[in-house]
């Protein structure tokens, strides 16, 4: 019979493609009912003159027939429920024919040895195909063929060379005294030795010192007539490297069934192992994480569930796997998950996407989402992965915080209708006691005499003075309010010049002289700019010396702004009160050394703090002082500014 | 109907009394020699020129002093009324007002108010009241 194999077996993919096999034909040939032809079937199988049996997916013989059983020796409970391996004298022939059915070969004429119940062997053909349902492997279709005739034995070996040569892990046996009798390409790769410097010398060259012992353990077991099966150890190739290895070993014996050796299958695990290691720290990892991990197939049923879902939801895994992932969603989220599932099948990551899930026990929880597609080996989307974090309580804080801001906001507002309604309403009875102490001047004056005169003058001073402070706290608070629309760019040579028309009597009057440099366009409404240079300005005619005010008006750029300054000659200002200067209604001097009302440095610090720049002083008492404040440069082109731009060439 | 012999006829329409009488001093300083009266109630007021079209041989005043911020009646809607009387609605008016706002202003000459006076703090500014009621009575046709 000539050998025939249906694919290359290396290449588990290339199956043979299963005819399409016929339904059983039910239809009694002799008339009778269906019960009489499963009748005659049932006994056509059982009570055949060829041995059949039926193996599970794991090896498992699940039904063998009365020839199967005759023709090896053995009693129906000593064969069914056995694994057949037990019953193959070499174990990779009934690995290899596993191996081949699963991957939905047929197999004809396959030739194997088996073992009897009185030791001998049978050389056999297995001819066998696998019975599936819906896919699934339920068992094999074995018939099992005596070939009887030692030539056989060739054709086997062949089969067996052919096996052993082409597998990739090391396959090596050795006689009963340990020595190295064959060895195949898969131990070369792994342990680096040539067959020719291995062939005759004793196993224990591949020992690690340490398991040095195991060897002769391992024989002494061969002897009894027992395998190893798996069993996970280190062995040291030709370079000193100690490799992790899962080892099989088994007994070879002779036609008579003596024990004359031991062939030994080491598979390299070491990279499983890391794998495996690896593995198991990444589950450690998912298990222990404080957040919640879990994982769907593409059609949303829950696979996967870690304890930080567990703590989250209050599902146990048990509860949950198996289930829907809509199990989780809020009432009205319900058609995210569709979408979701969408995108992941597209390959699609999901980052941080806020949503809310319901726990068991239903109460609403607002989550962060980040779902990744979960592949397989060939890169295929199966299902996705997804980390759920809590983040109502954060939610809660920033809804907080809003609410917090925006009250806060109203009540700024609030503050500033009330300051600048104050300050008008007050102004009203002022203007009384102004015009009153005149007109008793006026007409009583004389009569009064000097003290009368005098106590009229302090009076009209108070009135001038609280109407000056109360004029300058409107300014404060409309400094302090935003104004409706955002700055323009503004040509600040512009503001400059109101400001200097308006201390135009001032500076007449002082003798001062007033320099400047070129002014550039900045962003800042521009009465305000004009407010803050009329302040400095101010100050500085104001807080002179003997000599004539020498003022000095600059602008440079200083980094990512524009800084301007007002430099003058005057009294200075000692350090320890820099900062002081610029406090709501401080002064460092009385009213009747210096007049003003505390506010100006005040207003123009609310001013440019709200344009997003800083104001500073520096000063040397007795020799001037020079008052810096900055506004940040903008790239960009403003908005609509109500101020003219472009009007002016820029400085 | 008025004789040229009867003295001119102010009406005040103001609620504070110290402002009244730094406008009777205004008056004095400028030798404004009408009769002056004072109606210190935007309801009052209102009234009064709803008189004015009732009877006939009432006298329309010569000009209104009118501050906009009465008590019960606003000033603009005292305005509107007025311009809105039959015999009366021509009548000049000067409007007072402690406010800056604008707004007064540009409403108050909308309905063609004849002067915008802001009540200042100084005693001397006050005074040019007296001037600016000089003026306006001068250019009326009668008195």
């Amino acid at each position: 019979m000539a050998r025939r194999f249906t694919s290359d077996p290396e290449s588990p993919s290339a199956a043979a493609p299963e005819k399409k096999l016929k339904e059983p034909e039910l239809t009694p040939s002799s008339g009778e009912s269906l019960e009489g032809r499963e009748r005659e079937l049932t006994d056509f199988v059982e009570n055949a003159a060829v041995a059949m049996h039926w193996v599970g997916e794991d090896g498992t013989i699940l039904w063998a027939n009365a020839a199967e059983l005759a023709f090896l020796g053995y009693l129906r409970d000593e064969y069914i429920g056995h694994n057949v391996g037990e019953f193959h004298a070499d174990p990779l022939v009934i690995q290899d024919i596993l191996k081949r059915l699963k991957c939905n070969e047929v197999l004809h004429a396959y030739p194997a040895r088996l073992r009897c119940k009185d030791g001998s062997l049978k050389y056999v053909a297995i001819h066998s195909n696998v019975y599936r349902e819906e896919g699934r492997f339920v068992h094999t279709r074995c018939i099992t063929l005596d070939l009887g005739e030692q030539k056989r034995a060739t054709e086997l070996n062949q089969r067996l060379s052919a096996i052993v040569e082409s597998s990739d892990d090391a396959i090596i046996s050795k006689d009963l005294n340990g020595i190295i009798q064959s060895w195949n390409r898969g131990a070369e790769r792994i342990f680096g030795y040539r067959p020719e410097e291995v062939i005759g010398k004793h196993i224990s060259i591949l020992a690690t010192p340490e398991r040095a012992d195991e060897i002769p353990n391992i024989l002494q077991k061969l002897m009894r007539g027992e395998r190893v099966d798996h069993y996970e150890t280190t062995r040291k190739t030709k370079d000193g490297r100690i490799l992790t290895v899962s080892l099989s070993v088994s007994p070879i014996r002779d036609s008579s069934g003596t024990i004359i050796g031991a062939s030994k299958i080491a598979r390299d695990v070491s990279e499983q192992k890391k794998l495996s290691e690896v593995q198991q720290h990444l589950a450690a990892i998912v298990s222990s994480s404080d957040d919640a991990i879990l994982s769907k197939d593409l059609n949303g049923i829950i696979r996967s569930w870690n304890q930080g879902a567990e703590r989250l939801f209050g599902y146990t895994a048990d509860e949950i796997i198996g289930k829907h992932i809509s199990t989780l969603a809020a009432p009205d989220r319900l058609d995210e998950i569709p979408n979701i599932l969408d995108r992941i099948a597209r390959g699609e990551r999901i980052d941080h996407y806020e949503t809310k899930r319901k726990t068991k026990d239903g109460r609403i929880l607002t989550v962060s989402l980040s779902i990744s597609a979960l592949r397989d080996n060939m890169g295929k989307v199966i299902g996705a992965s997804k980390v759920v974090r809590d983040i109502t309580e954060r939610y809660r804080q920033e809804q907080a915080l809003r609410e917090a801001n925006a009250a806060l906001s109203r009540s700024n507002a609030d503050l500033n209708q009330f300051a600048y309604s104050a300050s008008h309403d007050l102004q009203e009875p002022l203007r009384m006691v102004s015009i009153y102490s005149e007109l008793l001047k006026k007409e009583f004056g004389s009569k009064l005499g000097p003290s009368g005169d005098e106590y009229i003058s302090y009076t009209i001073q108070g009135a001038l003075r609280m109407e000056q402070l109360l004029k300058d706290l409107r300014t404060y608070t409309l400094a302090s309010t935003a104004v409706q629309e955002p700055p323009g760019d503004i040509d600040a040579n512009k503001s400059l010049d109101k400001a200097l028309g308006n201390l135009e009597g001032a500076i007449r009057e002082s003798g001062a002289s007033v320099t400047r440099t070129a002014m550039p366009q900045v962003r800042i409404h521009e009465f305000q700019l004009e407010q803050v240079f009329q302040n400095l300005i101010a100050n500085a005619i104001r807080y002179r010396r003997e000599d004539p005010p020498m003022i000095r008006v600059a602008a440079a750029r200083d980094g990512p702004d524009w800084r301007f300054s007002v430099q003058d000659n005057g009294i200075g200002i000692a350090p320890r009160y820099k900062e002081q200067v610029f406090e709501l209604f401080k002064r460092l001097h009385s009213v009747a050394e210096y007049p003003g009302t505390g506010m100006g440095l005040a207003i123009s610090q609310r001013i440019i703090e709200r344009a997003g720049g800083r104001i500073w002083v520096e000063s040397e008492p007795g020799r001037g002082s020079t008052f810096y404040f900055t506004i940040p440069f903008r790239e960009d082109p403003a908005g609509n500014g109500r101020e003219e731009r472009g009007l002016h060439p820029s400085g | 109907m008025n004789n040229a012999s009867s003295p001119c006829h102010i009406v005040l329409a103001e609620d504070n009394p110290a402002d009244v009488g730094l406008v009777r001093y205004a008056l004095r300083e400028h030798d404004v020699a009408c009769d002056l009266r004072v109606i210190g109630d935007g309801e009052e007021v209102f009234s009064f020129i709803t008189g004015l079209d009732l009877d006939s041989k009432r006298r329309c005043p010569d000009l209104l002093l009118l501050d906009l911020h009465l008590p019960k009646r606003d000033g603009k809607e005292i305005l509107r009324h007025l311009r809105r009387s039959e015999r009366c609605g021509q009548t000049p008016v000067v409007v007072l007002t402690s406010s800056d706002a604008d707004m007064d202003r540009e409403s108050a000459e909308k309905n063609a108010a004849v002067h915008f006076f802001r009540k200042p703090s100084s005693l001397e500014q006050f005074l040019r009241l007296g001037h600016i009621i000089k003026e306006v009575l001068n250019r009326a046709p009668s008195c």
